[in-house]
């Protein structure tokens, strides 16, 4: 998702009709965009990836212009040339293709110099994914000798100067000096040979997807014709790519121009080439639930940008998100609008199940809050120390890669040391302190799908200047009496309890858990003053014990 | 005021301090009077000055505190007295006198000047000084004298309930050494009203009003007797508070409660799970930024789980690639196993929902599906964010199922969440097509509040997961918005912070 700021003048005057707040507001959202607000002449809304073309402001001034049911737009066709891309073997390797096209006649003044870059850094961050996918480059036309060539070179045999760069740098050092360059260094990590747009003079334009010249890649308010780029992994994708920049573009003023980019076979872009779909209005009152004709079609479809045409529906080359005739139905929804489509609670009979686990979990829940308890519900990360060392407990924990916390680097392996967190915070509150939680505690299951085992527990902890083994043993046995099981304790030695004042808790030979009173260390790690007696229990295998 | 009504919901500690107020004012006395401790008198006060019937003021009153000497003397007598009776009726020099004794230079000193003024001693300068006793001096050890009479009294005294001849006796020791210190205090001082003096007068004395209904009284029939006393009930009483749910999971067990009534199915699963469950079985592309380390968990160890069945993992590579059998494009490159079966933490509960679909027997239909998880975001924790939130996740598979019933669940659920103005505008999700979001009006905030997302399956998703292209209604909506403005909160992490101040003190949910 992308947030981008369009100057409300300018949409006004691309869609030639002017709008109050509350219709700005209204008729954005109800295209499928999200609109944060308007400041001034600021405009901002909320671009969502299924619609790269709109991140300009051409082409958001076209589709809401479509939508606003004003006469579409016509689309721009690319005129034949005789501009010529050579691109060379080496490049196969690192960056393999390239689309380009010419677009003449353009007049930049600043604030259209400033939306053609925020259109094209957009594009970069969210469509070509940081440049990974793909990476444009747009170029006056007047220092350029063509033809172009699209080659590779070793990181030591470039040297130019990169835009901003002040001096002339080598491959390398632009990917360890120059802050774009360092930026983007990571998308030519293991490259060998480092690509470029080399013209007939043998200037450089850019080195992609790091950054034009400062010779020949900057665009300035003196020029009227580009030379537009776009390189990466698939010849499809960059061609997409390229038809959103042209379409801006054109829809500036500018005149498009063919460009023949020559591999080992010759190609010809911008492939300006519509597409087509077939679409049944079955299918589409099916799917939103009210008879949509042929004549409904051909009324609506032209609000998205679309035409019918026969039985078949001709997709524009900006629309890079129709995959599917799905994505077809959802625009005719659209452009019926949403809010009139009536909502309905199908008169289907199906029975409600309650997860069986969840209601045994409730109803524990409801024994020990009988009993005065009060429920916690704690997060499922934790730190290795809240859950081994401040406990005296050794154990091996499911950890994360990449937390962004921290304090939160692991999965909890059992539950008590949540409830001991939860008393540390509440140490200036009253006491008794009563608690427990029920909860996923994470371990290792080798023929578990993900290698790991999710499990149900339950803590308990009483915390008092008279919390003792009685007491828990008590809470306890209240528990397990009411659920009608049979158990039994016997002496036990856990880490985290004094020692002599800890039993195991079993039914039929089955360990289900431990209670005790909790070792002073481990009170002081919290930095507790008071004593605290705890339990924790397999919740699952009570509730296995219960259901037989 | 109802005189008879008045005294049968007098208290029994109000009912003994009422009488003591007719001639005591401060709380040391009326305790003494009534028979009451202090706490007992200021408590019945409180409520006697409730009902109108004392007032009570703080009064600066002087009063009279002993010293240290004045101490010492009213428990071994004044020194005076054991002087005269040292001499015992003969003349002696001071030194023999202090030997016999045992007053000290200063207090024999002391005790010359008193009982020369007295008339009850002579002094003679010989080669040192002669002390005799006056001939009144036997008659006066006889009897207890008035400084005497008043050091016997209890201090501290208030000046003001000294007689003329025990003032002047203040006067004398207040000249002599740390004998007597006279002190301002502020006490509060009790005072009938009118109605107050009208019920002392019509007495509350002992009656047959009883305070508590004993087992005694029940069993004895004595009860039909008595009057039991009327209670002020519009008192204060101390708070208290108990056990209780999370007030998270009282909102959960609501929201589960919504789609059950609606006959939806519960769904549970692991919130480990491989990427192909959570994302790839959802059409959500490879290289989607959801799947950046900045925005989903990555499990360390393992860091990978293994691939279901390989024939779903095949329809899920061709979906992704070309789109397979479904009529779409896919998106093309190339789909990776290795990727797929990474395991994250569910970064949404709708993976549970592709599990679900994946074991879906087409005689099982239409069906209903929900379920109310956690959820995980790589999110720095801070007022806004969560790094572990509540989601609730819903499915509709069902042959004839449309947009219109998916808008009618949804008002449904958010009408039940008291949320009756609802906006459903598109939106965009990649495993979804329509797509919805959800927007609702905060009545109190004037405002609209984005809470989710919603739509129907993509054929991507449900002919690789069902076989079929059978219209799957979804949902999965965020719930702690709900959450923390049905309860006020406005810093998320209240929510899971687990202040048992909170947990006890936190209305409960009454939807």
């Amino acid at each position: 998702m992308a947030g981008i700021t369009f100057s409300k003048k300018r949409l006004e005057l691309l869609i030639g009709k002017k709008l109050s707040v509350e219709q700005w507001h209204d008729r954005t959202m109800m295209l499928g965009f999200g609109f944060e607000g308007i400041a001034g002449d600021d405009l901002t809304v909320e671009v969502f990836p299924n619609r790269p073309d709109c991140l300009s402001e051409q082409g958001f001034a076209r589709a809401m212009r479509a939508f606003l049911g004003l006469p579409a737009r016509k689309l721009p066709v690319a005129k034949s040339s005789t501009y010529e891309v050579i691109v060379d073997k080496s490049v196969d390797s690192v960056r393999p293709f390239t689309a380009c096209a010419v677009v003449t006649g353009l007049t930049f003044d600043d604030a259209s110099l400033k939306n053609i870059i925020q259109f094209q850094e957009k594009l970069h961050a969210t469509f070509c994914r940081h440049r990974k996918k793909a990476a444009i480059g747009i170029y006056p036309m007047e220092h350029i000798a063509w033809p172009i060539s699209y080659v590779a070179k070793r990181p030591s045999d470039i040297r130019f100067q990169p835009l901003e760069g002040g001096k002339v740098m080598s491959g390398k050092e632009i990917l360890e000096h120059h802050p774009t360059g360092k930026t983007y260094a990571p998308l030519l990590a293991h490259a060998e040979k480092y690509p470029l747009f080399i013209d007939a003079k043998h200037n450089i334009l850019s080195m992609p997807p790091i950054i034009n010249s400062e010779h020949a890649g900057r665009v300035t308010h003196r020029t009227n014709d580009v030379f537009v780029e776009c390189s990466g992994f698939h010849v499809a994708f960059v061609s997409q790519v390229l038809n959103l920049v042209v379409l801006a573009l054109a829809d500036a003023g500018g005149v498009v121009h063919q460009v023949t980019v020559r591999a080992n076979k010759k190609q010809v872009f911008p492939a300006l080439t519509v597409r087509k779909h077939a679409l049944a209005p079955a299918y589409v009152s099916r799917i939103v639930g009210k008879h949509v004709s042929d004549a409904d079609l051909k009324r609506l479809l032209p609000k998205l940008g679309h035409e019918l045409r026969g039985t078949e529906v001709i997709v524009p080359w900006y629309r890079t998100d129709i995959l599917h005739a799905c994505d077809l139905v959802e625009d005719v929804a659209i452009a019926a609008g949403y809010e009139h489509i009536s909502s309905e609670i199908p008169n289907v009979a199906t029975v409600a199940n309650e997860s069986p686990r969840v209601i045994f979990a409730r109803r524990v829940s409801h024994l020990l809050i009988g009993l005065g308890m009060l429920e916690t519900n704690t997060f499922h990360l934790t730190s290795k120390e809240a859950q081994t060392t401040s406990m005296l407990t050794e154990l091996q924990l499911v950890e994360l890669e990449n937390s962004l916390n921290a304090e939160y680097t692991s999965m909890r392996a059992w539950m008590l040391p949540s409830l001991m967190d939860v008393l540390k915070t509440n140490r200036p509150h009253e006491y008794p302190q009563k608690l427990f939680g029920i909860g996923t505690a994470f371990g290792f299951d080798k023929n578990a799908e993900t290698g790991i085992a999710e499990k149900q527990k339950l803590a308990l902890l009483t915390c008092h200047p008279k919390a003792d083994y009685t007491e828990i043993r008590q809470l306890v046995e209240f528990l397990l009496d009411r659920l009608g099981l049979v158990y039994s304790f016997k002496e036990h030695a856990h880490p985290s309890c004094i020692p002599g004042r800890c039993a195991s808790v079993s039914i039929d030979k089955q360990e289900i858990g431990f209670l005790g009173e909790l070792h002073p260390h481990a009170i002081r790690n919290r930095e507790l003053e008071l004593p605290v007696a705890v339990c924790e229990l397999d919740l699952d295998a009570l509730f296995a014990r219960v259901k037989n | 005021m109802d005189v008879k009504k008045t005294a049968a919901g007098l208290h029994p500690l109000e009912r003994k301090v009422l009488p003591a107020l007719a001639k005591h004012s401060a709380i040391d006395a009326l305790a003494q009077a009534a028979g009451l401790k202090d706490v007992e008198v200021v408590r019945a006060l409180q409520w006697l000055e409730n009902k109108k019937l004392v007032t009570v003021a703080v009064e600066p009153r002087d009063v009279v505190l002993l010293e240290a000497n004045g101490r010492a003397y009213q428990k071994k007598g004044l020194p005076e007295r054991h002087f005269l009776q040292a001499l015992g009726g003969k003349e002696l020099s001071l030194e023999q006198l202090a030997k016999k004794s045992g007053l000290s230079r200063e207090e024999l000193n002391a005790c010359i000047g008193v009982l020369r003024s007295k008339g009850l001693v002579l002094l003679r300068k010989d080669k040192s000084l002669m002390i005799k006793p006056t001939p009144q001096a036997s008659a006066a050890l006889g009897k207890e004298w008035t400084e005497e009479t008043f050091l016997k009294k209890e201090f501290p005294l208030f000046v003001t309930s000294l007689s003329k001849d025990e003032k002047s006796v203040l006067e004398l020791f207040k000249r002599r050494k740390e004998f007597v210190k006279v002190e301002q205090r502020k006490d509060k001082l009790a005072k009938l009203t009118p109605d107050g003096e009208k019920l002392a007068a019509a007495g509350v004395g002992e009656s047959n009003v009883v305070e508590t209904l004993t087992p005694e009284l029940l069993r004895s029939g004595q009860w039909r007797n008595k009057q039991f006393r009327r209670y002020d009930v519009t008192a204060m009483v101390p708070k208290i508070s108990g056990g209780r749910r999370h007030f998270v999971n009282e909102a959960i067990d609501y929201i589960r409660k919504i789609w059950l009534d609606l006959g939806f199915t519960e769904m549970e699963g692991s919130m480990i799970q491989t990427s192909f469950w959570t994302l790839d079985t959802l059409f959500v592309p490879q290289d989607h930024p959801a799947r950046d380390l900045q925005d989903t968990f990555y499990v360390k160890n393992p860091a990978k789980g293994t691939l279901p069945a390989t024939a779903l993992v095949k329809k899920i590579k061709a979906v992704h690639e070309t789109g397979g059998a479904t009529g779409s494009t896919g998106w093309g490159g190339v789909w990776s196993e290795e990727f797929a079966s990474r395991n994250i933490l569910r970064t949404h509960t709708t993976g549970l929902s592709a599990i679900t679909l994946a074991k879906l027997k087409e005689s099982d239909l239409p069906a209903k599906f929900f379920a109310v998880g956690r959820v995980f975001r790589n999110e720095t924790l801070d007022w806004k964010h969560l790094f572990e939130f509540n989601q609730v996740e819903g499915i509709v598979v069902d042959p004839n199922a449309n947009m219109r019933h998916l808008f009618g669940y949804l008002k449904e659920f958010y009408a039940k969440m008291g949320f009756t103005d609802i906006k459903l505008a598109p939106s965009y999700f990649p495993y979804t097509e329509p797509s919805v979001e959800v927007h609702v009006f905060h009545p109190v905030k004037k405002e609209w509040l984005e809470v989710g997302g919603a739509g129907i399956f993509r054929p991507e998703v449900t002919i690789a997961l069902l076989g079929k292209d059978i219209p799957v209604l979804a949902w999965g909506q965020g719930m702690e918005r709900v959450m923390t403005e049905y309860y006020k909160i406005a810093d998320l992490r209240e929510l899971y912070r687990n202040d048992v101040k909170q947990l006890r003190d936190i209305k409960a949910w009454t939807r």
